[in-house]
């Protein structure tokens, strides 16, 4: 009963919270108190699973009771909990951050579709199923619209069309793969699809099929080629909206990633290793060159989502423990620095009333702890020891080399260097230099989005600090994840503690 | 012992922390106990190390599963670069108090103490991760600490470019460290030596030693790195002496130290570190000779003084190299670290007394009328630099040429007489600091400078007692090197002050002469250049880099959603031909090919479908486009028909009907549509596309419809649909129970779509009467 009320609030709750707050509609400031309330449960749940699933523990709710060939399954592991819980924390900054930063049209509707797009995260990490997959992909594409449409400003529609139109046709294609899926395998259930795959001797077709299914979730992860509509759309929403993204949404079709790759992996064509490999080590180099070209903050900050993206799908692409457990640690370290660097950059930009680099200086001068915080989290990001972003670096060059990728391995080194270059380009024409350009300066003192920063930050040096523990424990995790045997047994299992599902 | 060893790595930091939350007076005197206490802690340690040749090893677990190790070690060459650092330190922090005044904030005591505990740390660490750490955070201090006034152009770019240039040998040192742990198993310095042997077997060891060479060599400005160095002058004075001489540019030489036991045996080590010493020490010296400001001569002089640093590595065979020292080695950085890091602090003295350390001008003043302590002071460093005899950097070049000479490798004649041309470009820049600033023809004007009664005595107190140690070296270097430096070597006989005629004599004072003819010759034709800096390489580099990822990022961004979705659907469709591709498509084995229901009139709704999809492409105007398409909709409804399933049929009338009169309400607000501008080829193109893509469709739908399933989830539903669920209607029981959380999750769709809605209408309808 514990095990099933743990699994099922971390979309029961969001989904209640945000009916809930569409009846106090105007009232902003009880929105956000209500919005943090059930994000502290949210964050404490979180923890309460990541605690039962630390020892390889599995929680299985069986929707309805029906056994997972026939209903659906959501599914709790260490990686589905661990997720969960960065997924709470970021969100939870996010809130703090929001009461500051949202300007006063964007307040009315930000708070119900915050929970909305929670809704559609929880669902995506948890279920075990593809079609309630696609459903809750389908639930976040319409709030994260919404929420980038929500300043209202043309630009921003203009701009979040192509995210809109670029998903909703990945979106067909993912009813199309999982479509051919079903009629190929009989289920959807992703347990019972990785054993059919491995015995049965499915019919190519059904590879076919993954691969189209593997394309959408690249479109949903930002991978090279299908990266585009991402640094187009990010920077036009609100800055809150930026964060919460650069910290839920790609890292959501990353963890999609890691979630099936694997369980298909053993069966799967041999050409998928290396293709994953050569599409990681494209993904890192496209992005960083896109970013080192942007001329606003969040321009560089946001196609920088792209390159490190392909760091984490580096990881996952070797198929060894540690490489799988460095991308992993690169995933958390990406969902901590970078939402604190687009929140710092954010304060900047209120300050000077523009995001084009150089339009506001000085601000290292001005405002000491927002520069702190943007350049812990910036120098998080390039991989500079001891914080959190130089441990996932040094595990992934330790994975890549153990496991014979040497070039991709030297691209995620150049590409570190290039990364370094565009933190210090933000950090020279923007924190550096005579105060010039300042407008706003009182805009820089909220506490809410000055503290959501630093606490960020923050967390990022004590990731790195305590990267020993994290590490082990991820470790644990990709072992759980490689091993594909104990998620689909427990999975399977789950209809045996049914006993009307025997039933033939 | 373990406790004094972590105490060692940890005060500092601690200290730093600490700072941060005092007020700068405090925290200078802080900063002013941590050093203290280090060398409190180290200095009894110092007998065990250097004279027993003791090593204690602190084992420290970390990453076991990787087999990674945060181990410490306290050996010879770590213990003596402790002492260097720790001592250096606290007169560099006491220099620091009177020479910045109200500029040293909390924050520079941090940021100086925590580089001097990764200093620290560096040298103790057995274990090359936590090295790498700590090599790593003096980059980040160096940056930091140099770009310290991020207000000056020079100070940003030179910031910069220093931790772009160590920061790609650190990636370099990265790699390296973790192909030779790889190598050798395991990742720890002292475990190395033992497993030399494997590590000499495999072929990647090259490319471990190079990579690694490239760190240390970006850290210690060997050529072709060395440019960032003059750059990082734009820290102040006694944050150049600390790390851009004294201490953090000679990490690399310490890396090297630590590597020549394990890759002495290797043919590539002693040739690359002789010859990039040696060009680094031509081409320092030569920039130093031509240098106008003081302080980048400084910084020219420290990058060849590195050059023969790393030089000295590339002589001696590796049998004689004991614990990672070379002869000589200890007594070369122990010279170079004091008298450097005083002359840097002297210069700080300088430029405030003169107010400029540009010696073009001061070539024209006579400072040593009015400031003959400073005078005597910069004289003594001058002359050790450039090797005069009496002061202890006589005997360090000394022991270079000997070294030289003893060697037997092919080209040792060109090595001694580039160490001769060095050596002799070191007098004139020694004689140019000395002698062209402090002997012009005319008195210094008063107006410059501070007066001295504002100067404070420490600017001066402190680099003479760094240079104390190479007044006593000088005279008595015997006892220095043998009693306190490297205690139980016997030095050679000729290792005194003055010994009898020979080959080195001969060579030193030849050096000596030529220096000085070729400072007179300085004197005589050297001009100012008009244009002080030229344009680096590296800064040509980085912009063309920074223009064409500009270009690159508004290229990846052109085309717009079109362009996205085409290259989605083609990579969709490449990545599923290339999976059925691996097998042998179209692979009919087991394939079905009778239909459970009677298709016989499937070509009547087939070819209502065909033919509304291609009117609603060859129509014009939008109206008839939708028509069209509900048409096809409609034909999709006869199949569910013929597939005897009624609540599909139902629900897809009703969706196409609902659709077609939205659209319909909606399209008429719209203009009309345009007439395609589309080129013909383009049309043609695109038409091919989609037809291709529909057929992929097609042919992915008819391979997945002829390997029907073994167990479809669909016939067990069938069979649980009444006696399990109550309901006679299987797809109504799939909807709200076998898969009710698909349609709750599709209702919570439809909810936000319309609060999104209503979201952008509030602001529409608000905006409009805020308008009016």
């Amino acid at each position: 009963m514990m095990a099933a009320l743990l699994v099922l609030i971390p979309v029961a709750l969001p989904l209640v919270t945000a009916a809930l707050l569409l009846t106090l509609t105007g009232r902003a400031r009880l929105q956000q108190a209500a919005s943090l309330v059930s994000g502290g449960v949210l964050l404490a749940n979180a923890m309460l699973l990541c605690a039962r699933t630390a020892s390889g523990a599995i929680l299985v709710l069986p929707l309805g009771n029906w056994s997972p060939r026939v209903g659906i399954v959501w599914v709790a592991d260490a990686l589905a909990a661990t997720m969960l819980f960065f997924v709470a924390l970021v969100s939870y900054t996010t809130l703090l951050y929001a009461a500051g930063s949202l300007r006063e049209r964007e307040r009315r509707y930000y708070y119900p579709l915050h929970q909305f797009l929670l809704v559609g995260v929880g669902g995506s990490l948890l279920t075990g199923d593809l079609f309630n997959l696609f459903v809750f992909f389908e639930i976040m594409l319409l709030a994260s619209f919404a929420l980038i449409a929500l300043g209202g400003r043309a630009r921003q529609i203009c701009m979040g069309v192509p995210y809109v139109i670029v998903n909703l046709v990945g979106s067909a294609l993912f009813l199309v793969a999982v479509g051919a899926m079903y009629g190929v395998a009989g289920t959807v259930n992703m347990a019972e699809l990785a054993v059919r795959a491995e015995s049965a001797g499915l019919p190519d077709v059904f590879w076919g099929a993954a691969a189209l299914l593997l394309t959408v979730f690249m479109v949903k992860t930002a991978l090279f080629p299908v990266f585009a509509w991402l640094p187009d759309s990010y920077p036009e929403a609100s800055v809150t909206v930026n964060g919460l993204f650069a910290g839920l949404l790609t890292k959501v079709g990353v963890y999609t990633l890691f979630r099936t790759v694997p369980l298909f992996a053993g069966a799967a064509p041999g050409v998928l290793q290396p293709a994953l490999v050569a599409v990681a080590a494209t993904t890192m180099l496209v992005g960083v060159l896109g970013a080192l070209g942007r001329s606003t903050i969040r321009g560089v900050l946001s196609f920088h989502i792209v390159s490190q993206v392909g760091y984490m799908i580096f990881g996952l692409a070797l198929f060894t423990p540690l490489a799988l457990a460095a991308g992993l640690f690169h995933t958390i370290h990406n969902m901590l620095a970078k939402t604190a660097l687009i929140f710092a950059g954010g304060i900047a930009e209120r300050i000077g009333g523009s995001g084009k680099l150089y339009a506001v200086r000085g601000l290292a001068r001005t405002q000491p702890w927002l520069a702190a915080g943007f350049f812990v989290a910036a120098m998080s990001l390039a991989g500079m020891p001891p914080l959190s972003g130089f441990w996932g670096k040094w595990f992934l060059v330790t994975g890549g080399l153990a496991a014979g990728a040497p070039v991709a391995t030297g691209i995620s080194l150049l590409v570190g260097l290039f990364t370094l270059a565009s933190m210090l380009k933000i950090w020279n024409a923007v924190f550096w230099g005579e105060p010039e350009g300042q407008r706003y300066p009182s805009r820089g003192r909220y506490r809410g989005m000055l503290g959501a920063t630093l606490a960020l930050a923050a967390m990022t040096v004590a990731t790195g600090l305590l990267a020993a523990p994290i590490f082990s424990r991820l470790e644990r995790v990709a072992t759980q994840l490689l091993d594909v045997t104990p998620y689909v047994t427990a999975v399977r299992a789950a209809e045996s503690h049914d006993a009307r599902a025997e039933a033939p | 012992m373990h406790t004094i060893l972590i105490a060692i790595v940890a005060i500092p930091f601690v200290g730093a922390a600490a700072a941060l939350v005092l007020s700068s007076r405090w925290a200078g005197r802080l900063a002013l106990l941590v050093p203290a206490l280090v060398l409190a802690l180290s200095v009894p340690r110092w007998p065990a190390a250097a004279g027993r040749g003791e090593t204690v090893l602190v084992p420290i677990a970390w990453f076991p599963s990787a087999g990674m190790t945060a181990s410490l070690r306290l050996d010879h060459l770590g213990a003596f670069f402790v002492l260097l650092v720790a001592g250096v330190g606290l007169g560099i922090v006491q220099y620091s108090r009177a020479y910045l005044g109200r500029n040293a904030t909390p924050r520079f005591w941090a940021v100086l103490l925590a580089f001097m505990g990764a200093m620290l740390a560096i040298v103790l660490s057995d274990s090359l991760l936590l090295l790498f750490v700590f090599w790593e955070l003096t980059t980040l201090a160096s940056f930091l600490l140099i770009g310290m006034d991020g207000a000056a152009p020079e100070a940003r770019s030179g910031a910069i470019r220093a931790f772009l240039v160590t920061g790609a040998g650190g990636l370099s040192l990265l790699a390296g460290i973790l192909v030779l742990g790889q190598i050798a198993g395991t990742y720890d310095l002292s475990s190395m030596p033992a497993r030399a042997e494997r590590i000499m077997a495999s072929p990647a060891r090259d490319v471990a030693l190079l990579l690694m060479l490239v760190g240390a060599f970006t850290k210690s400005a060997q050529f072709p790195f060395h440019f960032w160095l003059p750059g990082a002058m734009a820290a102040p004075a006694p944050v150049s002496a600390f790390l851009h001489s004294a201490t953090m540019v000679k990490a690399g030489i310490f890396l090297v130290g630590r590597l020549s036991p394990i890759f002495g045996a290797s043919p590539a080590f002693q040739p690359i570190l002789l010859t990039v010493g040696l060009t680094t020490f031509l081409v320092g010296g030569w920039n130093a000779v031509r240098a106008w400001d003081l302080k980048k001569l400084l910084a020219h002089s420290t990058v060849a003084n590195l050059g023969v640093l790393t030089a000295l590595y590339g002589i001696y065979p590796p049998a004689d190299v004991h614990g990672g020292i070379v002869r000589g080695e200890l007594l070369a950085i122990t010279s170079h670290a004091l008298y450097k890091s005083a002359l840097f602090l002297l210069v700080g003295w300088m430029e405030k007394a003169s107010g400029t350390r540009d010696l073009s001008i001061l070539k024209e003043e006579r400072w040593f009328r009015r400031e003959p302590i400073g005078g005597v002071l910069i004289g003594i460093g001058a002359l050790t630099m450039g090797g005069f005899p009496f002061v202890l950097g006589f005997m360090s070049k000394e022991v270079f040429l000997q070294a030289l000479l003893d060697a037997r490798f092919p080209g040792a004649v060109a090595a001694v007489a580039a160490a001769v041309l060095g050596g002799a470009m070191a007098v004139v820049y020694a004689l140019k600091l000395f002698v062209s600033t402090f002997w012009g023809p005319e008195l210094p004007p008063d107006w410059r400078g501070y007066p001295r009664s504002e100067i404070s005595r420490w600017l001066l107190v402190v680099p003479a007692i760094l240079l104390l140690p190479h007044v006593i070296g000088g005279i008595a270097p015997g006892w220095l090197l043998g009693s306190v430096l490297e205690p139980g070597t016997d030095w050679p006989a000729w290792f005194a002050v003055w010994h009898h005629l020979d080959r080195i004599f001969l060579l030193s004072v030849s050096t000596l002469g030529i220096g000085i003819a070729g400072y007179l010759l300085w004197r005589r034709y050297a001009r100012v250049p008009a244009q002080a800096e030229t344009e680096l390489a590296f800064d040509r580099l980085a912009s063309t880099l920074l223009g064409a990822s500009s270009a690159f990022s508004r290229a990846a961004q052109a085309g717009g959603h079109s362009r996205y979705l085409a290259v989605m659907l083609l990579f969709g469709a490449a990545a599923s031909a290339a999976a059925l591709c691996e097998g042998s498509f179209p692979r009919l084995r087991g394939a079905q090919t009778s239909w459970s229901v009677d298709l016989l009139a499937a070509p009547l709704p087939a070819a209502i479908i065909a033919a509304g999809a291609v009117l609603a492409v060859l129509v014009q105007d939008r109206v008839s486009k939708i028509i069209f398409m509900a048409a096809a909709g409609y034909g999709l409804a006869v199949f569910y028909v013929l597939f005897r399933a009624p609540d599909l049929v139902l629900t897809q009338i009703l969706v196409e009907t609902v659709s077609l009169i939205l659209l319909l309400l909606v399209f008429q607000r719209l203009p009309r549509l345009g007439p395609d501008e589309r080129s013909r080829g383009r049309r043609v193109a695109h038409g091919f596309f989609a037809a291709a893509l529909g057929l992929g469709m097609a042919v992915l739908a008819w391979a997945s419809g002829i390997h029907p399933a073994g167990h479809p989830a669909g016939a067990e539903q069938l069979a649980l649909s009444l006696p399990e669920a109550k309901g006679r209607n299987v797809v109504n029981v799939i909807l709200v129970d076998f898969r009710g959380a698909d349609t709750l999750g599709e209702i919570t769709v439809l909810a936000v779509a319309a609060i999104g809605v209503v979201a952008l209408r509030a602001k529409r309808a608000r905006a409009r009467a805020e308008e009016a």
